[in-house]
């Protein structure tokens, strides 16, 4: 504080001697206020300053210390002039001029008038003011000092403005402004000159006025030029400084940066290390664990071990006390299971009998079925005669109990479908017997008469006898119930006749879209309760197109369909009603796929077995070769052996030619002159008169019948003779059907 | 004696030929491959039966499939009964068939025209 107000005090007595009332006053607030900022807080303390600043006095006073009592008394009045107490100040400067009297120090009385001057001065007490910077002034021209005039001078002026004693004021400043102009005091010049212009204002010498306040503006924008560019040198200064400041920044940011970073790497390295030292020390740790650890399981282990082996030892013992019973119980095993294996040995063994006997019975009975197939009519034996028919035949078995039967004769046809009882073997044997027994009675009833006098019940008749004799049926419950069921047809080609017998099953003829059921006898052929009365023999007039059925039951006796039942024979009748007009072929293949469908996965339950043929008269025609038809001709067969003869007389048989018969050349020739004859086939050896000889007879009388002649194999040698003895063409024997009638055909027509 | 009762398999039927009620039943199919191995015991068991019969004898028949050897079978076995019928006891037949399957009916129909005793025909309708 005291040096604080000393400070303000040098700097005052600075200002003084500079006699610039504007700069002082200002550097006085300056530190004033300096003062005041750092001790605003305490006025009273300011107070209590200034009595302790007169109690220095007068302890200096006492003293007798005049130079510092002087310097404490400017301090008082200072503080009296801030505080406003501007009387005390004025008070306390008169006794510092007073003590700087007695101490002979100018500078210090000229330095207390100019503010004697300056405290009048701001309280407008102009007059005082001028006599107080009168008094600095005479002093300063004392000492000669050439700035302090100046000072004074422009103080004397300003007061003198104050007083409006411009002419005055202006003698004053006349005479600074040489001074100002010599010391280049340019601040003060601008002071002078303004002032000027002010007081030639107020003179009312405007041109003086106006020019001096050019001057002093010229001024005023030069100090402020020069202010500016205090103020730019001292920025750019302060900016390079900042520059620079900010560089130094920069780059201790950069090496801090640096140095961190360093430090970072440092920092990682360390920890690096740390952390790999961590690494080693566990590694270490670990080993040194599993070390323990190993030591600890071998520890176990050793323990284990010896646990085991006391439990070992322990379960021995039992076992060892069991194992004696288990011995004696594995012994049992062991032999039972040596019996299983045996066993299963034998086992094995007779499975591959099995198989071997099941091989040798299926090898056995398809060698059977090959008989059977070969006693079944082959199918050839239908095509002559009813080309349009089909025979579907599905087994159960390999061998079956049903089977059909067929027999042509004489534009006659015969068709059976039987169903033995059983099926399989049993019933494969009961249909060999029905094939035999067949075969047997057609013969021996055609032996004795036409067979066009053979009746379809007569068959079934003599069937049923058969098979009750040769199985001696007596009709006891417990004996054997075989026999069959059996549909038979005989169909005269010729006079479109059909008969039907049946023992059981009936035929269906389809006609014109409708169906027909000949029905047949209740009774089996074999022994029954009604087997003593005949069966009934149906005769049907056969049409044009004509289809006729005959069947087993195994085909509409199938258990399927939707419902898992049997077809049953109305199923069966109405599909045939659907298919009844297509191809008998194809009848067959959807008569087939049909039954398939309806049985789906379950087996079939019996043989199947459905015959069916169309009736057509013109193909029956065709087949009796009626372009041969000889009705009214005569033809001579000169042959004397009698199984030639009846082989031409067969081949002649279906163009109902009247054919006669002479045993040798003689009677040849005899006929011929009795008889009208149309050809002659003449053999060529024969005895008492051979062929050449009988033509060359017949020549002579009948020139113009057709005369052939038979030569066998290796007769070729003859030909010049036959020719020569007059014959018409020549047959080589045995004969070609074909060749033959187209032979005897070719010389008619001549 | 005893009643005879057969469990029916899938070839053969079943029996149940109580005697204390009288009331006999052949169900299911007939369709063994020797017919005279399954019927031979029941032919024994008629033949003591016939000896001593029920007052009244319902021999009910409900075959789906049968056979021709076991057609003529049946008709032997109806022909055993037949003779019961003479005498003081009465014997009667229910025939079943399904309502679509007129075979069976039909072969029916052949045992009453071969028989004397009297013949009920009853249509069923199920499976």
């Amino acid at each position: 504080m005291i040096i604080n107000n000393m400070l303000a005090a040098a700097f005052c007595t600075i200002a003084e001697k500079r006699k610039f009332i504007f700069f002082r006053k200002q550097i006085q607030r300056f530190f004033f206020l300096t003062a005041w900022f750092v001790f605003a807080s305490s006025i009273i303390k300011a107070q209590t300053n200034i009595e302790e600043l007169e109690n220095l006095c007068k302890r200096f006073e006492n003293e007798n210390n005049l130079v510092e009592l002087s310097k404490v008394q400017v301090r008082v009045g200072y503080a009296y002039q801030e505080k406003g107490n501007e009387t005390k100040a004025v008070e306390w400067f008169q006794k510092a001029i007073k003590t700087n009297e007695a101490l002979g120090n100018k500078n210090g009385i000229k330095n207390l008038y100019t503010n004697l001057g300056l405290i009048y001065n701001e309280n407008n007490d102009f007059q005082k003011a001028v006599e107080f910077y009168k008094k600095s002034l005479q002093i300063s021209q004392q000492q000669n000092k050439r700035g302090d005039i100046l000072v004074d001078l422009i103080n004397i002026a300003t007061a003198e403005q104050g007083r409006k004693n411009y002419a005055e004021s202006n003698k004053m400043l006349e005479k600074a402004l040489p001074l100002a102009q010599e010391l280049n005091e340019i601040p003060s010049l601008r002071n002078i000159y303004s002032t000027l212009s002010e007081n030639y204002d107020k003179l009312g010498q405007s041109d003086k006025a106006k020019e001096y306040f050019e001057l002093a503006a010229s001024i005023k924008s030069h100090l402020q030029k020069e202010e500016l560019k205090k103020f730019e040198s001292r920025t750019r200064q302060a900016e390079a400084e900042i520059n620079i400041k900010e560089q130094e920044i920069e780059s201790s940011k950069e090496q801090i940066k640096r140095i961190s970073s360093e430090k970072e790497l440092t920092q990682q390295l360390l920890q690096k290390e740390k952390e790999l030292n961590e690494l080693k020390e566990k590694d270490f740790q670990e080993k040194e664990k599993l070390q323990k650890a190993k030591q600890r399981n071998a520890n176990i282990r050793l323990t284990l071990l010896g646990f085991i082996l006391l439990l070992v030892s322990v379960f021995l013992l039992i076992i060892f006390r069991q194992l004696r019973e288990k011995k004696k119980a594995n012994l049992m095993l062991e032999q039972s299971f040596k019996q299983i294996a045996e066993q299963k040995i034998e086992i094995e063994k007779q499975n591959k009998l099995v198989l071997q006997q099941k091989k040798k019975l299926t090898d056995s009975i398809s060698y059977a079925q090959r008989i059977q197939q070969a006693v079944l009519p082959p199918v050839a034996a239908f095509e002559k005669v009813l080309p349009e028919h089909f025979i579907l035949f599905k087994p159960r078995d390999i061998v079956s109990g049903d089977f059909y039967w067929v027999s042509a004769k004489e534009g006659v046809v015969i068709i059976a479908a039987a169903d033995c009882t059983g099926h399989g073997v049993p019933g494969a044997f009961m249909s060999m017997l029905g094939v035999a027994f067949l075969n047997d009675i057609v013969n021996r009833i055609t032996f004795n008469k036409h067979i066009l006098a053979l009746h379809a019940n007569e068959i079934l008749n003599q069937l049923r006898e058969n098979v009750i004799t040769s199985l001696h049926q007596t009709g006891r419950p417990d004996e054997a119930k075989d026999g069959m069921d059996i549909a038979l047809c005989i169909v005269d080609l010729e006079h479109k006749q059909m008969q039907f017998a049946g023992a059981h099953n009936p035929a269906y003829i389809i006609r014109k879209g409708e169906l027909i059921v000949i029905e047949a006898d209740h009774m089996p052929i074999g022994i029954y309760k009604t087997s003593s009365q005949p069966f009934t023999n149906h005769e049907v007039n056969l049409e044009q197109g004509d289809q006729v059925y005959i069947f087993s039951d195994g085909y509409y006796d199938q258990i399927g369909g939707p419902k898992n039942m049997k077809m049953m024979s109305a199923n069966f009748r109405k599909f045939l009603m659907q298919i009844h007009q297509r191809s008998m072929k194809e009848q067959k293949i959807l008569l087939e796929d049909y039954f398939n469908q309806w049985k789906g996965d379950f087996e079939q339950v019996d043989d199947v077995l459905v015959i069916g043929f169309r009736f057509d008269h013109h193909i029956i025609n065709t087949a009796l070769n009626r372009e041969y038809a000889w009705d009214d001709l005569n033809i001579l067969i000169a042959e004397d052996i009698d199984i030639n003869y009846f082989l031409l007389f067969e081949a002649l048989k279906p163009t109902k030619a009247n054919i006669s018969r002479a045993k040798n050349g003689v009677e040849a020739v005899e006929y011929c002159k009795n008889n009208k004859v149309d050809v002659i086939l003449m053999d060529i050896r024969m005895p008492e008169m051979n062929g050449i000889e009988a033509a060359k007879l017949i020549r002579e009388f009948n020139p113009k019948v057709p005369i052939i002649a038979q030569t066998a194999n290796g007769e070729e040698n003859d030909l010049e003779n036959i020719k020569e003895a007059g014959c018409n063409d020549y047959i080589t024997k045995p004969i070609n059907l074909k060749n033959f009638l187209a032979t005897i055909k070719k010389h008619l027509n001549k | 004696m005893k009643s005879l009762i057969i469990e029916g398999t899938k070839n053969t039927p079943e029996i149940n030929f109580d005697v204390k009620t009288g009331k006999f039943s052949i169900i299911g199919n007939s369709i063994p491959e020797d017919v005279l191995s399954f019927y031979t015991p029941i032919f024994r068991w008629l033949e003591d039966y016939i000896a001593n019969p029920c007052p009244i004898t319902e021999l009910s028949i409900k075959l789906s499939y049968f056979n021709s050897a076991s057609s003529k079978t049946l008709l032997d076995i109806l022909n055993m009964l037949e003779a019961v019928n003479d005498t003081s006891a009465k014997v009667f037949v229910k025939w079943h068939y399904h309502d679509l399957d007129e075979d069976m009916l039909q072969t029916g129909k052949e045992f009453e025209s071969m028989l004397s005793i009297p013949f009920e025909f009853i249509a069923y309708y199920q499976d």
